[in-house]
C-alpha cells in the first residue's frame, strides 16, 4: 500500500490533517479559543509545578547547606555507658584523616552553661574547639563574621550573630560564663563561672545555631564542665563528598575504636528532610491537579473538534483512511497541545524560578525563616518528569475523544447536510 | 467488474420497520457509465454508500472484481475504498482548511506519500479540469461549479477504477451542471473508468451508456 512501507510515512498523513486542524481558522471561533485555554491551562499547570518544586528544592538545599555549615557530617561519640569523653582525641583525628574521602577532624567538647553580660542571661551551648584543628573546616572558616580566630586562645569567646544581638554585647565585650559544676569557697559551694572576651562573632544563616551557640577554647568548656582531664566529647568529621556519610560512618567508627560510635548528618536530620520530601510529593499532587484540569480542557477541545469534523472524517473514511489513522489524527492533536503547554511550562517556570533566585525576587523575614528570601533551585531532572507527565496526561486525555472520532459512522456524518 | 447480489439494506425503528433496498441486483461492467435514478429516499444513496463500503447491507453481497468486499477486513476495506475506488458526492465535501491542490493529494497523503510525491499527480488533475490557476486556493474561495470539479479531480487522482457519483450536479445550476459532467464524461473514456452516476437530471442520465432506476428498493431498468 505505501511506497517503501516505513511507518512514520504513513503518519504524515495524520500529522499533516491534525496539524492543520489546530493551525486553521474556524467557523466555530469558540473551538479554537478552547484550544488556546488548553495550552494555557498545560502550560500554568506545568509552569506552577516547576516553581514550586524549585522552591522545596531551594529550600532543602539552603538547609542542607546550612545544617552542614554548623555541624559535621560524621560526629564521633563515646556510645551510650562507656562514660566519660575521648581522652586521646588527638590521635583519633589523625587516624580518621587518613580515611580517605575525610577532609579534617575536629575534636569539640560541648557544655551546657549560662551566659550573662550586665543586662541579660540565656542559656547557651559552649562549643570547646581547638582552634587550629576547627579553623580548617571550610565551613567554620567562613561563617566568621567578625573577629578573627587567630589569636583564638586563652579567655576568648566567639558568640553567634544572633546571640551578641540578643543580649546586646559587641566585640571586645566581656561576659560571664557560668556551669553547673559547684566550686567549693569560703563562703560554700558556689557554681563554676569564667569571664571571657568577646573576640569576634559567627553567622551560619541557621537562626537556631546562630542564637544558641558559642565557641570557646576546649580548656575553657573542659573546666566549665569541671573535668580535669584532657579529654573531647565529639570528634566532628567533615567528609569530601556529603552522601558518602552513611558509608564512610561506620568505618570511622570503627577506627575510633571500641568505645566510639558514629552518627551521620543524614541520620540526625532525617525528620526535617522527611517533611521536606512529604511537603514536596504533597505539593506534586496538588499543584499536579492543575495539569489535570487543564488536560479536560483538552478532552472538550477535542470531543468538540470530533463533532465539528464529522462530515471531514467521514469524507477522509471514504477516500480510504482507516479507523486507526483518524483516531490518530486526534491523538496527535491532544499530544500537540500537551507538548506545547509543557514545553511552555517548563520554558517560563523555569525562567521564573532563575530570576526569582538570581534577583530574590520573593522576601521573608529573616528570623523566622532563617534565610531573607525564597531561594529557588531548578531541577533538570524535576523538568524531565513534570515534562513527562504532563505530556502523558495530554496524550490519556485523547483517548475518549480519538476513540469516539474513529468509531463515527461516515454514512449518518454524510447523510446529515 | 462490480456486482451486487441480493442486497437488503433494512433500517429496524422501535416504530417502524423501514425497508431502503430489498433484494437488489445489479452487474456493472468494465467501462461502463450508468445512470442511476429514482425518486428521493428511494435508496440511491445507500446503494453508492454499500458499493463503497461505507455502510453495511442487512444481507447481500457487493463483489468487486469477484471479492466480496464486506468480508474484508476494515484495513483492507480502506485499501479498497483507497486505490479502486472515487466518491463524488452531491455536496463537493472539500476540506476547507486546505487548498484545491492538498484537498486533491488527501488520497495519496493516505495512501502514504509525501506532500511532493502527492502534490505531481494531483497538479496535473487539476489542470486537466481547468482549475491550474486555481492549485492554492482556500476551497471557500472557489464557485460551486470548482469546487466540484476540485471534488472529482479528488475522486480520480488515485487513479481507481470505479468512480461513485452521488448527484454529482445536484447542487449546481443547470449550464454549470453540465459543464461537470462534461468533465466526468470526458474523464470516464480518458481514464477507462467504470463509472455510476445517481442523478435527477434527465440529459446527464441520458448521456450515460444505461440508465438503471431504482423503485421501491429494487432496480427497475428504465
Amino acid at each position: 500500500m505505501t511506497a517503501d512501507g516505513c511507518s512514520l510515512c504513513l503518519m504524515r498523513f495524520e500529522f499533516i490533517v491534525a496539524l492543520r486542524y489546530l493551525r486553521a481558522r474556524r467557523k466555530q471561533a469558540v473551538v479554537s479559543l478552547i484550544t488556546i485555554i488548553s495550552i494555557i491551562g498545560v502550560t500554568a499547570g506545568v509552569a506552577a509545578l516547576v516553581i514550586a518544586l524549585s522552591i522545596n528544592k531551594g529550600f532543602v538545599k539552603d538547609l542542607r547547606e546550612k545544617l552542614l555549615g554548623a555541624r559535621a557530617h560524621v560526629t564521633l561519640l563515646p556510645a551510650p555507658g562507656s562514660g566519660g569523653g575521648i581522652p586521646d582525641y588527638l590521635e583519633v583525628v589523625e587516624r580518621a584523616e587518613a580515611v580517605e574521602g575525610v577532609v579534617s577532624g575536629s575534636p569539640v567538647y560541648y557544655v551546657t552553661v549560662l551566659l550573662r553580660n550586665s543586662y541579660y542571661s540565656e542559656g547557651v551551648q559552649v562549643k570547646g574547639i581547638v582552634p587550629g584543628l576547627e579553623a580548617r573546616r571550610p565551613s567554620f572558616a567562613s561563617s566568621i563574621v567578625e573577629g578573627g580566630i587567630e589569636d583564638f586562645e586563652g579567655r576568648q569567646i566567639t558568640l553567634g550573630r544572633e546571640l551578641m544581638r540578643s543580649i546586646g554585647a559587641v566585640v571586645g565585650d566581656r561576659v560571664e560564663l557560668i556551669s553547673a559544676q559547684l566550686d567549693s569557697s569560703p563562703l560554700g559551694p558556689q557554681p563554676h563561672s569564667e569571664v571571657l572576651n568577646i573576640s569576634g562573632a559567627f553567622e551560619t544563616g541557621l537562626y537556631d545555631f546562630d542564637m544558641n551557640y558559642a565557641y570557646v577554647p576546649i580548656r575553657i568548656a573542659q573546666r566549665l564542665d569541671g573535668v580535669r582531664d584532657d579529654l573531647a566529647t565529639h570528634i566532628e568529621i567533615e567528609l569530601e563528598d556529603l552522601d558518602q556519610s552513611d558509608v564512610l560512618a561506620p568505618v570511622l567508627a570503627g577506627i575510633g575504636g571500641p568505645g566510639l560510635i558514629s552518627v551521620e548528618w543524614k541520620s540526625q536530620n532525617a525528620a526535617i528532610f522527611e517533611a521536606l520530601k512529604l511537603e514536596r510529593l504533597v505539593m506534586f499532587i496538588t499543584i499536579g491537579l492543575i495539569v489535570i484540569v487543564a488536560s479536560l480542557n483538552i478532552v472538550v477541545t477535542l470531543v468538540m473538534m470530533v463533532m465539528e469534523k464529522a462530515r471531514d472524517i467521514a469524507v477522509l473514511i471514504s477516500m480510504g483512511a482507516t479507523r486507526d489513522s483518524i483516531r490518530r489524527v486526534f491523538v496527535i492533536q491532544g499530544v500537540v497541545i500537551g507538548v506545547i503547554g509543557t514545553v511552555l511550562g517548563l520554558a517560563i517556570g523555569n525562567t521564573a524560578a532563575y530570576h526569582a533566585d538570581k534577583y530574590r525576587l520573593v522576601s521573608l523575614s529573616a528570623d523566622v525563616y532563617s534565610i531573607a528570601y525564597v531561594p529557588f533551585e531548578i531541577s533538570l531532572v524535576d523538568s524531565l518528569i513534570v515534562g513527562a507527565g504532563a505530556i502523558l496526561i495530554s496524550y490519556l486525555a485523547t483517548i475518549y475523544p480519538s476513540r469516539r472520532a474513529s468509531g463515527l459512522q461516515p454514512v449518518e456524518a454524510l447523510r446529515y447536510e | 467488474m462490480i456486482r451486487a447480489t441480493h442486497l437488503t439494506k433494512v433500517y429496524e425503528t422501535p416504530a417502524a420497520r423501514i425497508v431502503i433496498l430489498e433484494d437488489l441486483r445489479l452487474e456493472v461492467r468494465e467501462g461502463q457509465m450508468i445512470a442511476v435514478v429514482g425518486p428521493s429516499g428511494a435508496g440511491k444513496s445507500t446503494l453508492m454508500h454499500l458499493l463503497g463500503g461505507l455502510d453495511r447491507p442487512t444481507s447481500g453481497e457487493v463483489l468487486f472484481r469477484g471479492e466480496n468486499i464486506f468480508a474484508l477486513l476494515p484495513g483492507r476495506l480502506a485499501e479498497y475504498r483507497n486505490q479502486h475506488l472515487g466518491f463524488v458526492f452531491q455536496f463537493h465535501h472539500l476540506l476547507p482548511e486546505f487548498t484545491a491542490l492538498e484537498n486533491v493529494s488527501m488520497p495519496l497523503l493516505i495512501r502514504g506519500l509525501g506532500r511532493e510525491e502527492a502534490s505531481g499527480p494531483a497538479r496535473d488533475l487539476l489542470e486537466r479540469v481547468g482549475l491550474g490557476a486555481r492549485l492554492d486556493h482556500q476551497i471557500g474561495e472557489l464557485s460551486g461549479g470548482e469546487q466540484q470539479r476540485v471534488a472529482i479531480a479528488r475522486a480520480l487522482v488515485g487513479s481507481p477504477a470505479l468512480l461513485l457519483a452521488d448527484e454529482p450536479t445536484g447542487n449546481l445550476d443547470p449550464a454549470t451542471g453540465e459543464a461537470v459532467f462534461g468533465v466526468i464524461r470526458e474523464l470516464h473514456s480518458e481514464r477507462g473508468l467504470t463509472s455510476l452516476i445517481v442523478t435527477h437530471n434527465e440529459r446527464i442520465a441520458a448521456g450515460c451508456d444505461k440508465v438503471w432506476e431504482i423503485r421501491e428498493g429494487r432496480l427497475a431498468t428504465a
